[in-house]
């Protein structure tokens, strides 16, 4: 049991986040940081990832909390053990707190110089997933009801939010100089939706009178796109939903779910050895249109407590009070569903950097990054530092300040020989050397070839 | 995500050791508040009856107001008709028979007269089935007998043969036949000869017994004097069950017992019944009810319907109701023809009869205090009763009910067999009612709030039961009031929670 338990904590820090890369962003010479703003140049002539392993990417993050916060040293006669401190966990939480994840794999990549164009394509599969979950969340654990104030403690997890989604892309880039200091780059990519689920709403609170009676709403409505097998009572509410048994993955690669997406991206050297960039990506949609459901539920249910009325009029049935009860609360968020098309977004990100070269090897760089979850932004910027003492290597040293977690230490390494490259990076350091603390996973790495 | 959850829980098991995961104490320190509502109930006194609807109704007083009776009726429960009003008794008559004659003629024929004594009356023709039964003693020979009433049925007579053998008996029954009674004797002709013929015999004389058994009568024609007939001991069975869902002492303002007579005589009765009320373990109840004068059926009618009703003025219904018995046992006499006023030759018809029923209208207009013990809750089954830091207990309640509750909650210890606490609250505050009528005029609202304190907590923790009993007893009811239950009145109530937990 516990080790289950552990392993949803790690999980929560190992799923993958939409972001983060920003150690990645500066090591020096690596194609696939043209996918952070496309209109970098890191390559001068031409390059070719090797299929499946050119670039590989694996994002993870819980923002609210760590083991450490969760997991503390106890009191008393709990001295020598370790108790799990709800309290601690609850303080180190913000308002709102991200559990996400990212995973990318980069299926081909090649990329050349055409005149001044660089040219770039790509196929790559990638995941996200993120999950927005309020502080407000830890408050069930105080009930619905402040004895001391004698006011009821109530409950809303209307900021609770899912995203996940699972496309390939066919990317066709170009990054284009328009005069000796400013560089435009471009990446258009036709969009095959695999798969996706996402809260439009989940408006779920509990509520408690003053005279302790409950109430309960829900109004919620999921869409989803995958091969689902749903089950339906004679009044057409759904019963359950489970994956079909059968899955055609070739059909689930290659469904109508389309869509087309754009990169854009600039840099500008302001002055000499200080460049300065900007990119939003993944500014697109796709339209599900295979597999497609959705799901809602809207209902208000009232506990006032058992009632007795039944029992003092005789007229009680064979069915006891507590299935009555449960069967009532069944039917009062009965689940329907739609099974129409429906448009969603890439989950975009932007970001700003600069790069100084304050020596041929080494250079200072910076990154803000923002990206948005359920309309709620999210900002981290990373400080970093690069030194490249040839060309066989490069590497990079970076601080960054992500949301709930104000020191990260990273590093990148890119090794090179004889036109092979070998590259790897990870924003978190520190999780390797004290997981424990961890909120943030993250690693980046692939070989490809270049000239 | 599955993928990444499995190859969590493979990381973890490397990782165990790192994160001294056998450290971790199961229970996790938690003190949660809590409001909970236990308990509601919304009622209308229609919705408590509903399942009473063949011993309650509903009717409406000059008010419009919807008032509630328990009743109970049964028109017909006993009657008494021609053989008690003529008990028809009938001595067997002896006839000789001299079989020397035997040997001169076959045929031996002997008039004699059946007499026919009836109590108080004089009757000149009635319809009867009967038996005739003969036996035979001394008889030399079987003899063939027959029995004949020349006068019977119109003149058409009547029949009887008979195979008589020494010291045996032989019987015949007959059904409706009309005979003309004369100085109260019945004429026959009873015809002898032997069986087989036989001559030949000696001096010896038998004798033939001949009796009138099982009489029933259906028709009579005669005048009647004053006749007193005794009611054969019945009860009847007072099904009200839903009486005996009333608790405690209850006394019910306005009962009525009414006696349901159907009369088809032309005579007057006088009913001196003893009733009273058999209540299971307890003495019996006597309902002390006065002789009931019964008018004569009109000659122009064929019956005539008559009421009596018993009350708190001319009984004491009013303490046999409160017992409720399970039995009212009647029994006593009925006096036909009282003082003889009618001395007119009459027709009697096996119907014309007097039934005797009776109707129990009981409404709901009472005085009841009750205790009841509700129920014995067994705490060690309620774990959160160990885990309570705080408790506070709410009784809401909108009450339209003319009567109030008072609960009483005992915090019992096995261990010493004592009751270490006992919380006294007002469950109900009853309606408030017009002191005339006893009808509810105001519904009453009541919040009542039972903090326990931390020894009552205390206490609680190390109690094995928690024992309820509830007192209930009606509007004003200390001022004598007896109060009115309406089907509409109602009420709702709610029982709540709010406390501390804590999960050490």
């Amino acid at each position: 049991m516990k080790q289950l338990y552990i392993a949803m904590l790690l999980l929560c820090v190992s799923v993958v986040a939409n972001s983060q890369d920003n150690a990645f962003m500066f090591l020096r010479g690596v194609p696939q940081t043209t996918q952070i703003n496309p209109a970098f140049r890191p390559v001068d002539h031409a390059y070719l990832a090797l299929p499946a392993i050119g670039g590989v990417k694996i994002n993870g993050a819980n923002t609210g909390f760590s083991w450490s916060d969760a997991i503390r040293s106890g009191s008393g006669l709990q001295a020598d053990s370790l108790v799990v401190d709800l309290d601690n966990l609850a303080s180190k939480m913000q308002d709102n707190n991200l559990l996400a994840a990212e995973a990318s794999l980069q299926i081909l990549g090649f990329g050349f110089k055409a005149g001044k164009t660089f040219i770039s394509v790509d196929i790559n599969n990638r995941m996200k997933a993120k999950v927005n979950y309020p502080k407000s969340l830890m408050d069930l654990r105080y009930g619905n009801w402040d004895y001391d104030r004698d006011v009821p403690i109530n409950h809303s997890m209307a900021d609770l939010f899912v995203n996940s989604i699972n496309y390939t892309e066919i990317a066709l880039g170009a990054s284009y100089p328009i005069n000796e200091t400013i560089v435009v780059g471009a990446r258009v990519k036709y969009l095959m939706g695999v798969a996706h689920a996402e809260s439009e709403r989940f408006n779920v609170g509990i509520e408690t009178l003053a005279d302790g009676s409950m109430r309960i709403n829900s109004d919620a409505s999921f869409i989803a796109s995958f091969p689902m097998s749903v089950e339906y009572d004679e009044e057409g509410y759904v019963t359950s939903v489970g994956a079909e048994d059968d899955i055609d993955v070739k059909e689930l690669f290659l469904s109508n779910n389309t869509g087309f997406g754009i990169d854009l991206g600039v840099t500008w050297e302001v002055i000499d050895k200080l460049t300065i960039g900007a990119a939003v990506n993944d500014i697109g949609f796709i339209n599900w249109k295979s597999n497609t459901q959705q799901f809602y539920s809207n209902g208000t249910f009232d506990y006032n407590g058992m009632d007795v009325s039944d029992e003092i009029t005789g007229d009680e049935g064979e069915e006891s009070y507590w299935d009555t009860l449960a069967e009532d609360f069944e039917n009062t968020f009965k689940v329907k569903n739609n099974e129409g098309s429906y448009k969603t977004g890439l989950m975009g990100t932007f970001n700003v950097t600069a790069d100084y070269q304050a020596k041929h090897w080494l250079n200072l760089g910076a990154v803000s990054k923002s990206y948005f979850v359920d309309d709620k932004w999210i900002p981290e910027t990373t400080f970093a530092v690069g030194m490249s003492p040839g060309k066989a290597l490069s590497s990079v040293f970076t601080y960054s300040l992500m949301k709930n977690a104000p020191a990260n230490f990273g590093a990148g390494l890119v090794l090179k020989a004889a036109g092979l490259q070998l590259y790897m990076a990870t924003d978190n350091l520190n999780t390797v050397f004290k997981p424990s603390t961890a909120k943030y996973v993250n690693a980046r790495l692939g070989i490809n070839f270049v000239i | 995500m599955w993928i990444s959850l499995l190859v969590m829980v493979s990381l973890v098991g490397c990782m165990g050791d790192e994160f001294e995961t056998d450290r971790i104490v199961d229970d996790i320190d938690l003190t949660a508040g809590i409001a909970l509502p236990l308990v509601n109930t919304s009622l209308t006194m229609g919705d408590i009856l509903s399942d009473e609807t063949d011993q309650v109704k509903y009717y409406k007083d000059a008010d419009g107001n919807e008032r509630i009776m328990f009743y109970q009726y049964n028109d017909s429960v006993e009657y008494v008709g021609l053989d008690d009003f003529f008990r028809v008794s009938i001595d067997p008559v002896d006839v000789p028979v001299p079989f020397i004659g035997f040997n001169v003629e076959p045929l031996l024929e002997v008039n004699i007269d059946i007499p026919f004594d009836i109590s108080d009356a004089t009757i000149s023709k009635l319809e009867l089935s009967y038996d005739l039964t003969m036996s035979g003693s001394s008889l030399a020979a079987p003899l063939a007998v027959t029995v004949a009433f020349p006068t019977a049925n119109g003149g058409a007579g009547k029949e009887l043969p008979f195979e008589i053998y020494n010291n045996q008996t032989a019987s015949q029954s007959a059904t409706k036949d009309m005979f003309e009674i004369v100085d109260g004797k019945l004429s026959a002709l009873v015809k002898v000869r032997t069986l087989n013929g036989e001559t030949g015999f000696g001096s010896t004389i038998g004798s033939l017994s001949l009796g009138m058994s099982n009489v029933k009568l259906s028709y009579v024609k005669g005048s009647m004097v004053e006749n007193a007939i005794t009611l054969d001991e019945g009860n009847y069975p007072l099904d009200f069950d839903v009486l005996e869902e009333v608790p405690g002492d209850v006394e019910f303002n306005d009962p009525k017992l009414t006696m349901l007579f159907t009369n088809a005589t032309p005579f007057k009765a006088l009913v001196a019944a003893d009733m009273w009320g058999e209540v299971e373990g307890e003495n019996n109840v006597n309902l002390n009810a006065l002789p009931i004068e019964l008018p004569a059926c009109p000659a122009n009618q064929n019956s005539i319907n008559y009421n009596y009703i018993l009350d708190k003025t001319n009984s004491n219904l009013i303490e046999l109701v409160s017992k409720k018995p399970q039995n009212l046992v009647y029994g006593g006499r009925l006096v036909l023809n009282p003082e003889s006023t009618n001395t007119d030759e009459i027709e009697l018809y096996g119907e014309d009869r007097i039934y005797i029923g009776y109707g129990v209208e009981i409404p709901l207009d009472l005085r009841l205090t009750a205790n009841i013990e509700v129920d014995t809750i067994d705490l060690a089954e309620l774990d959160f009763v160990e885990n309570l830091e705080k408790a506070t207990l709410i009784f809401n309640s909108d009450n339209g009910f003319p009567f109030e509750a008072m609960a009483s909650l005992e915090f019992y210890d096995e261990d010493t067999k004592s009751v270490l606490e006992t919380i006294n609250l007002a469950l109900l505050k009853g309606a408030l009612v017009n002191e005339t009528t006893g009808i509810v005029k105001e519904k009453v609202q009541s919040v009542d709030n039972v903090v326990l304190s931390d020894e009552q907590i205390e206490k609680l923790n190390i109690s094995e039961e928690l024992r309820v009993r509830i007192h209930l007893q009606t509007s004003n009811y200390d001022d004598g009031q007896s109060v009115v239950f309406l089907k509409g009145n109602e009420m709702d109530i709610k029982l709540s929670i709010k406390g501390k937990v804590n999960n050490k």
